[in-house]
């Protein structure tokens, strides 16, 4: 079930440009996470997802502001694509109270009610239930916000996916699964650990609408996360989305990814999502010649001065941070 | 050396990709660090020249300490 | 929160003798009156009136869009509740055996409980989780856990324990009026036991507040669920040996009323913990331990009546029966502590 690229609707230039300025901001963004590990200002370990930027803005741009998000701990493009601040993300990752979290989550707990984005979680598979209960909320409200989360294809293996598929399908759940196949759970392949090779078929187990996407393609994202996003809303239950895509970097700031074959990232490089989306808008003189140079060094400038922001706050006392466990 | 991973101590030179003169991109590996944990490729923080290697291929270096020096290029 | 009492003075509504049953289905019954937001959901919740027949009419009352079967898949239907809880619902989980818990251990201990907190405080978790154990039914291993301390380390929670009709309908009500997650547990052997129940919100006891259930001088038992109402049995089958036990029903194990206990064990100077449960990370073993940090001045050793050994609760019925604390295991213990000999071993 490959998407049909003719059949594409027409989203209008400025849009593009705007999601071309968001993956730009997401690939600067984290190669800048990674130099501030090295430097100790972010610590711990961090999971970055340069290769995989179209996924988190083709599907995050089809959702309406009124919607709800979870995401992994691989999740900085998801936050940034949903619409935080730079200066938030980098707080929250260096620990500063001025995060969005203030400084309590740390990378892999990004979240920001005030744009939906309701949490992102450590556990595998664990911020799918939570989306369904957001999705189940709103229809129990009689509100029509959708919810989608976003899983990687180690994930698909957790029972909580499988549970949620079904109770979803069971209770027509407004709610938009997209698995970001990257080929690798951890550090195994993905035929070590999986019985299906496109993780797409598992829809039919559960008696809803499974489909792949080029993961590369932001506007082909785009275009199936939309008509998911639609069906949810329409009332007519939940969708599997299977983006195929490549992870540059390894799983975690430890792994360097030597268990993958040789040449495997150079392949992928030459179907990098940025540079696809660029070249389309070159040639349909939208960008100038030089493509995105301008505008990456605008990002940049950006990129840079949200983290020195970020790096002058301080951190939450002891008594504020008990304030946090419990409401009452 | 940089901070590979939570909890590192000291880092050990495995391999310098890069030669004294070389010029090195922004992000571009220059080195081979070996850690407790894994072998990885160290990489630039700045573009610039290479003007010297500072600590060599087997040495063990403790985090923060200086292995290079890039002058950068503005 | 060291006051402690049975039933509240403020409110103008007459106790209705009820039982423990009617107690939580009234409770529940009350919640989904008084507020939309509150939503049922687990196995078989709406079949019937559920496995326990604790949801007897609320299906019908309120609707199928308010009272919920879910498939069988604990640990995501306790996270899809955590969904609902912080988009505006107020979801309360039925997990029909305490045993099962540990199926949604993820949901609870990795998601629920420490999810306000890895915001940063932008949410709060206004979710109840109810879970019904205990042993005598002759259910086996795994069906014969109260569960009541499984979850004790995760900070975060609030959980607390049912044990007659009037504290399980002020409990409930409680916990899913309290902005928190709360575990509440219930104990099989308890539904069909009677007692006063005042049906109104003004009546009930703060969150973390214990009960007295009785007075006492010679030793104050600190008891939870089934083991509150043996320990009550044990206490009046002593009155007239003139052993006086002073009962506490914590309610709340976490936050737990050890203010409350403590000034008991002042007056008295001894303490008995009688618990359905094994003693090692369970909250008799906490409150023993609060006990000795106090530096109270004690007339004996605190003591604990848990199951007997280290033992799981088994099918064969007198031998679930001598694991169990008894009320004569209970009376015993109680002599030993008050100095009295034991004429049964």
């Amino acid at each position: 079930m490959m998407a049909d690229a003719e059949r594409r609707p027409v989203v209008d230039d400025s849009r593009l440009l705007t999601w071309l300025r968001k993956m730009v901001e997401i690939r600067l963004f984290e190669e800048r996470v990674q130099e501030l590990f090295m430097e100790g200002l972010i610590q711990g370990t961090t999971h970055l997802c340069q290769g995989q930027e179209a996924v988190s803005v083709g599907a995050v741009e089809a959702l309406a502001p009124a919607d709800y998000l979870t995401i992994t701990y691989r999740g900085h493009g998801h936050a940034l694509a949903r619409g935080m601040s730079l200066e938030s993300a980098f707080a929250e990752l260096m620990g500063r109270s001025t995060g969005c979290c203030k400084g309590l989550g740390g990378s892999m707990h990004l979240a920001d009610f005030s744009i939906g984005l309701i949490g992102a979680f450590a556990i595998v598979g664990a911020g799918v239930p939570v989306a369904l209960g957001a999705a189940v909320s709103s229809s129990a409200r009689r509100r029509d916000s959708v919810a989608m989360t976003f899983l990687g294809d180690g994930g698909t293996n957790i029972g909580t996916f499988h549970e949620c598929l079904n109770m979803a399908a069971v209770w027509k759940a407004p709610l938009v699964v997209v698995v970001e196949n990257n080929l690798y759970g951890e550090y195994s392949p993905l035929a070590t650990t999986t019985a299906v090779t496109d993780i797409a078929e598992r829809a039919g187990a559960y008696g809803i609408p499974g489909v792949i996407v080029d993961g590369q393609d932001v506007q082909e994202v785009h275009r199936v996360a939309a008509e998911a996003v639609a069906r949810a809303r329409a009332g007519a239950g939940p969708t599997l989305i299977e983006a195929k895509t490549y992870r540059y970097r390894g799983h975690s700031r430890t792994d360097p990814a030597s268990y993958r074959p040789a040449g495997e990232l150079e392949l992928w490089k030459q179907r990098d999502p940025i540079e696809l989306l660029s070249t389309t808008l070159v040639e349909r003189g939208v960008l100038p010649a030089e493509g995105g140079a301008r505008l990456r060094e605008e990002v940049q400038r950006a990129v840079d001065e949200s983290a020195r922001r970020a790096a002058a706050a301080g951190y939450l006392d002891l008594e504020e941070m008990k304030a946090c466990v419990y409401a009452d | 050396m940089p901070s590979m991973s939570q909890g590192m101590e000291t880092g050990i030179v495995v391999r310098w990709l890069k030669r004294e003169g070389d010029h090195v991109e922004r992000g571009e590996p220059i080195a081979e660090i070996e850690t407790d944990k894994a072998t990885m490729e160290m990489e630039a923080l700045v573009r610039g020249t290479l003007i010297e290697i500072v600590r060599h291929e087997g040495e063990e270096v403790p985090v923060g300490n200086p292995i290079a020096a890039i002058e950068s290029a503005s | 929160m060291s006051t402690l009492t049975e039933t509240h003075s403020g409110s103008t509504t007459s106790p209705v003798e009820m039982t423990y049953r009617q107690a939580v289905n009234a409770a529940l019954e009350d919640e989904m009156a008084a507020d939309e937001a509150v939503i049922l959901l687990g196995e078989d919740v709406a079949s019937s009136g559920g496995v326990f027949k604790t949801n007897d009419g609320l299906a019908e009352r309120f609707g199928a869009g308010r009272v919920r079967n879910t498939p069988i898949c604990e640990n995501t239907f306790v996270g899809a509740a955590l969904g609902m809880a912080v988009t505006g619902m107020r979801p309360v989980v039925e997990i029909m055996f305490s045993d099962f818990l540990p199926t949604a251990a993820d949901a609870i201990v990795n998601e629920v409980a420490k999810f306000r907190f890895m915001s940063g405080g932008q949410c709060s978790v206004p979710l109840t989780v109810r879970s019904i154990g205990g042993g005598t039914g002759r259910f086996g291993s795994q069906h014969s856990a109260t569960g009541e301390s499984f979850l004790l380390q995760a900070a975060g929670l609030k959980i607390a324990t049912a044990s007659s009709p009037a504290s399980a309908y002020a409990t409930l009500r409680a916990a899913i009026r309290d902005q928190d997650p709360v575990l509440v547990f219930e104990h099989k052997a308890l539904y069909g036991r009677r007692g006063p129940v005042v049906r109104d919100l003004g009546a009930i006891p703060p969150v973390g507040r214990a009960r007295l259930v009785r007075n006492g001088s010679d030793a104050t038992v600190v008891a939870t669920l089934l083991m509150a109402d043996r320990t009550l049995a044990a206490a009046e089958q002593l009155a007239p040996e003139g052993i006086d036990l002073e009962l506490i029903d914590p309610c709340w194990l976490r936050p737990m009323d050890l203010p409350a206990i403590e000034a008991s064990v002042g007056r008295t100077g001894r303490l008995l913990v009688v618990e359905e449960q094994v003693h090692a990370g369970g909250w008799g073993a906490t409150v023993i331990s609060h006990v000795a940090q106090s530096g109270i001045r004690l007339r004996a050793a605190p003591t604990a009546l848990s199951l007997r050994d280290d033992v799981l609760i088994p099918y064969c019925p007198p031998l679930e029966d001598a694991v169990i604390p008894s009320v004569e295991s209970i009376v015993a213990a109680a002599r030993r502590l008050v100095g009295q000999p034991v004429t049964t071993a």
